[in-house]
């Protein structure tokens, strides 16, 4: 145990860098599955590339489940759902009856990357104008505000990285799988080094030669590389320590080791290496030089004061490991020359010496970061270090992020955002897009050439090449995020959208009509989701949307049940036809129950009492179609109170109104006269009715009451159904002899008035 | 993926369709045992439970489809039995009842056996459109909004001269042009064709285009939407084994037929009895012109499905070697293959 505390101590501080280990987080992945349900990412992803594609490959279930195995038969068919996480495969064959919902690769629907994507989205939001990098080019060029614009976008590209970091942070904390994690692993090493090389040494306020420049440029360099593969590790260095067979000053695997530690500025971690060796006791007890013993003193006292934050004191620094390299060159030793080349070797990597710091390097970025450290610390230098660094150590092909770093390094930043793309299209999209605000990517129109027929004719497209690669990576982000089933990333959609920088003047057109084309697939469920797609449509100017937003509103509230908001919304989506068809039906269901439908918010609209549902409530679901709509009913509303009153007088007169209506659909004057007018006012000892009203009910009659209509039968065969037997059997079975009847008492009626 | 069952349809005979309503939280299915079936996603489980499932033909059941929301739940069939029919939901029925979902009109004028069935984009009305082997592309139309039993069949086009022979292997597809900023288009195949049908001021149905190249027939046929983007995308899936991309721009002509005709074909190979049958084509208001934007052969099988995603950005193709494969356009406008699902390994 405490052997292994020692290789820690010789660590960088874990907790504070937070570099990844997979074996830790392989061990973090949930491994406990939920009956048959679970079926984790391993079931599912293939350790292999398709030999036709080199796609990744995944099955489309368990290895045992697949339904094209073993002999088995039929044709593949698949369908992608509207959400990335639903897809439906199923196999059209003999036995092949089960339905395989697959999720696209690499979707994240957990909280926090919603909340991930909503910081970044803020942090691109809040640069405004700042969002687009302009070079002035006439009058007087302010230096000031060039500078001031770098260091809003620096801010900014620090916060991203910030906000990634917490991501992956917050990932691990819910043990989330590891290759998601592993991707935005190297998403950040590569962000770590665009900071490092673009983001920080060009604003207002900070530049290489002064303190907080460099302390800056610094600390970033030692996270980025550190970070990165999180070297060496802790048993590398058990190993190294635990050679027994030799004192571990005498092998050279403890010199490589120190070497390492200190081209990765893990000066800490170095002193104690040091120390843990036991190399003073060893010269001066065991080889009894105090000259080398002397040099390594004053290699830890220099190694305490590298100077992080200061290039004046760093000369000095530097000044003073020459002359400890000279020093030690000039004394005798009583060491063994291997011994002595050692030493000599930690003196002239620390002094800056190249071949030195190329030879001890196990990567390019080791003695990239060794050549930054100890050579000459200037941006200025970076591609000369990346170029001698590469000729030693290669890249490493097999991961993602060294030639992201290295084409950083070389100022090729487009070809990165693939690279970024692939692991997570959110920190592409931004870093992409604060690249662009920064002029750190190519003018499109210098890269394409614009005769070419494959570019020039989508000016107006959201993804066409003339906006340049960061729009590109915004917009398609923007519409990736639709399919995520989460309310929360629309307004993150929408706003990127809506803010993405494109070069056509028209460019607001092609916007409106891709937001009037995503919108009404927004998953809205409440209230305020719908308030907030019908601020969207005001906004856009989208009243066409609004009216289907309306008309599908209406359609849900019908189908719950809920027919006046139903109509309501009707009425707001322009669907007259509708408004007009569910108040008739309504009137309709009124009469054949014989009495007012039992809705409360029906009956308050055309009611005086408002004593259930407040007035404005009530304001706000009439529309002025309603109101006409409605009228109808309202009264038949009154003509039931009146008629349960016993006022016949006022009953004849709404029955009356509703039976000369104008615009009464002829089926239901049959309704109407069946129901009512025959059994009330026509039967004998029934309420009188004036001459003149009998003249308007007949003149209703010679205009609407055709006996050939089938709905007016229907109706008039549904009323004799519902009549009680004594009743009903006292009318005549067909419409045609029933108006004779009606013709009859209306006769009567008048010769009764008359006596 | 974690948590993605496959669950049984429930079918007991082969599954010939599966079809996402505009949210994607049901699913329709059909089979040749006659019955469709509706599914609905549990969001806390993410797993589909089936809500209904009913007799719906007296034969094989191949194509379904939902319209869109702003017209109610509603799900049109195709069958072999020669016939179309429309369902709507019933709220008041209870789930698996057999009744949740009503018979609101049965169109039978096909007279040969059905392939499929497609509502048209909501912007363009309650409209369908269906294709069989008759070869007769049929248009229907629900005209009065308030009643929808009620279909009238507004367009009748012959496809082919003559219908395929029985014995033969044959197949027809059709896919809507989805945009609300594209005049009324959908492009239908016809065993190894495939055309490009708008309808012009006349209420007339012309072939404004056609996609070129096929060796084989093809067995699917998807229109993308083109959200954020002023072009079309098309893709096909054929017998031949290529995965194929066209682009389709539109220009507002100025209804000069000579010129329209010259914009729309590109190819060499072009009918010219079909450019002479479009002289009306200055009805149409704007042309087209299609390219293959490109062809790929990674199934090296015969590709059974191809679909688009909601916004048009991916694309998957099925095929016999066992394979979906995912495809996704770069920045400088390629098809690339960004994934691989496979069902036999």
């Amino acid at each position: 145990m405490a052997a292994n505390r020692e290789t820690k101590d010789l660590l960088m501080d874990v907790n504070q860098l937070d570099f990844f280990d997979p074996q830790q987080d392989q061990a973090k992945t949930p491994s406990e599955p939920t009956e048959d349900v679970s079926i984790t990412s391993e079931d599912m992803m293939l350790d292999e590339l398709d030999p036709v594609s080199q796609a990744p490959v995944m099955r489309l279930t368990k290895k045992s489940d697949q339904p094209l195995l073993n002999g088995k038969s039929g044709t593949l068919n698949f369908q992608l759902g509207p959400l990335s996480s639903h897809n439906l495969a199923f196999v059209d064959g003999p036995n092949q009856h089960t339905i395989y919902p697959v999720s696209l690769p690499n979707i994240d629907n957990s909280p926090e990357f919603t909340e991930y994507a909503s910081r970044l989205f803020e942090v691109y939001y809040q640069l405004g104008d700042h969002r687009q990098f302009s070079v002035p080019t006439i009058g007087v060029i302010n230096k000031r505000s060039i500078g001031d614009h770098n260091q809003v976008v620096n801010l900014s590209m620090e916060n991203i990285v910030n906000e990634l970091r917490i991501f992956i942070e917050n990932g691990r904390e819910k043990d989330q799988i590891t290759d998601r994690i592993l991707d935005l692993e190297e998403s950040l090493t590569i962000l770590n080094c665009l900071q490092l090389i673009h983001f920080t040494l060009d604003n207002s306020f900070i530049s290489e030669e002064d303190g907080e420049g460099r302390l800056k440029f610094i600390e970033e360099l030692l996270n980025w590389v550190n970070r990165s593969d999180g070297e060496p590790n802790d048993s590398y260095i058990d190993q190294v320590f635990n050679i027994s067979s030799k004192h571990v000053v005498e092998t050279p695997l403890f010199w490589k080791l120190l070497n390492q530690l200190l081209l990765r500025g893990l000066f800490e971690q170095a002193i104690a290496c040091i120390e843990r060796s036991e190399i003073l006791t060893y010269l001066d007890t065991i080889a009894e030089c105090s000259v080398s013993a002397s040099i390594i003193r004053d290699i830890i006292s220099l190694l305490g004061i590298y100077p992080r934050d200061s290039s004046t004191t760093f000369r000095e620094w530097k000044s003073l490991a020459l002359e400890l390299v000279n020093n030690f060159a000039n004394s005798d030793t009583n060491v063994s020359g291997e011994l002595r080349d050692y030493i000599e070797d930690v003196l002239l990597v620390i002094s800056g010496n190249q071949n030195k710091i190329l030879h001890y390097s196990k990567t390019w970025y080791e003695s990239y970061c060794g050549l930054m450290l100890y050579y000459i610390p200037s941006l200025e230098l970076s591609q000369e270090y990346l170029t001698m660094s590469l000729k030693i150590n290669p890249l490493d092909i097999t991961n993602n992020w060294e030639k992201a770093c290295a084409d950083i390094i070389n100022g090729n930043i487009s070809s990165i955002l693939p690279t970024l793309e692939s692991l997570d299209t959110c920190t592409a999209a931004f870093t992409a897009a604060i690249c662009e605000a920064k002029g750190l990517l190519e003018n499109p129109n210098d890269i394409l050439n614009n005769n070419d027929s494959d570019f020039s004719y989508g000016n107006e497209s959201l993804f066409s090449p003339n906006n340049g690669m960061a729009t590109y990576l915004i917009n398609n982000f923007a519409l990736e995020l639709c399919s995520h089933d989460d309310r929360d990333l629309w307004p993150i959609s929408i706003g990127l959208i809506a803010i993405s920088p494109m070069i056509n003047g028209n460019s607001n057109s092609i916007k409106k009509a891709t937001i009037s084309e995503l919108l009404l697939h927004y998953p809205f469920k409440t209230n305020d989701d719908i308030e907030w797609m019908l601020s969207i449509c005001a906004e856009w100017k989208l009243p066409e949307v609004a009216k289907t937003l309306y008309t599908i509103l209406g359609n849900q509230m019908l189908y719950q049940g809920n027919t006046i908001e139903a109509i309501t919304n009707f009425s707001k989506g322009g669907k007259f036809e509708l408004v007009k068809q569910y108040s008739w039906m309504m009137f309709e269901a009124s009469i054949l129950q014989d009495g007012p439908l039992d809705d409360q918010i029906l009956n308050s609209i055309v009611s005086d009492d408002h004593s259930n549902i407040p007035e404005d409530v009530l304001d706000s679901l009439v529309t002025n179609a309603m109101r006409q709509t409605l009228a109808p009913y309202a009264v038949l509303y009154q003509f039931f109170q009146a008629r349960d009153n016993k006022d016949w007088v006022e009953a004849n007169r709404l029955l009356i109104a509703l039976l000369s209506f104008p615009y009464l659909p002829k089926y239901y004057l049959v309704l109407l006269v069946t129901k009512f007018l025959y059994p009330i006012f026509l039967i004998e000892g029934a309420p009188k009715i004036e001459e003149q009203d009998v003249l308007l009910i007949i003149e209703a009659l010679e205009n609407k009451w055709d006996v050939e209509d089938e709905r007016s039968q229907d109706l008039y065969s549904a009323v004799l159904e519902q009549l009680p037997v004594d009743v009903s059997r006292t009318l005549p079975e067909g419409m045609d002899k029933f108006i004779n009847v009606v013709r009859k008492r209306l006769s009567f009626k008048l010769y009764e008035e008359f006596v | 993926m974690a948590g993605m069952k496959p669950f049984n349809s429930g079918h007991e005979d082969l599954i010939h369709d599966v079809v996402y309503d505009f949210y994607g939280r049901h699913v329709a299915t059909c089979s040749s045992d006659q019955h469709i079936k509706v599914f609905k996603l549990d969001k806390e489980t993410s797993e589909w439970e089936l809500s209904d499932s009913w007799k719906a033909h007296d034969s094989s059941i191949v194509s379904v489809d939902w319209a869109s929301p702003e017209y109610g739940r509603i799900i049109v069939s195709a069958s072999y039995d020669k016939t179309v029919k429309l369902w709507e939901e019933d709220p008041d029925q209870p789930e698996g009842s057999g009744r949740r979902w009503t018979k609101l009109c049965t169109l039978n004028d096909s007279k040969g056996s059905l392939y499929t069935v497609k509502f048209a984009p909501p912007h363009l009305g309650l409209k369908l459109a269906c294709i069989g082997n008759d070869a007769t592309l049929r248009i229907y139309e629900a005209l009065e909004p308030s009643d929808l039993r009620s279909w009238t069949l507004t367009s009748e086009v012959k496809v082919l001269p003559v219908p395929p022979a029985n014995h033969l292997q044959s197949d027809f597809c059709i896919a809507w042009c989805p945009s609300r900023f594209s005049p009324e288009k959908l492009v239908v195949s016809t065993l190894d064709q495939a055309s490009i049908y708008q309808r012009g001021k006349d209420g007339k149905l012309y072939i404004v285009a056609k996609l070129n190249g096929h060796k084989g027939l093809i067995r699917d046929i998807s229109w993308a939407p083109s959200i954020g983007r002023w072009y079309h995308l098309i893709a096909t899936g054929c017998k031949d084994g290529k995965l194929r991309i066209f682009r389709l721009v539109e220009k507002l002509s100025d209804n000069s037929s000579k010129d329209a005709i010259n914009d729309s074909y590109d190819d060499e190979d072009v009918d010219m009895e079909d450019i002479a049958e479009n002289k009306e084509k200055s009805l149409l208001g704007s042309s087209v012109s299609v390219e293959l934007l490109s062809e790929h052969d990674d199934h090296n099988a015969e590709i059974w499905s191809v679909s688009w995603n909601l916004t048009g950005t991916i694309l998957s193709s099925a095929g016999d070697d066992g394979k979906v494969r995912l495809w996704k356009s770069t920045y400088s406008n390629e098809f690339k293959c960004m994934s691989v699902i496979t069902s036999n390994s």
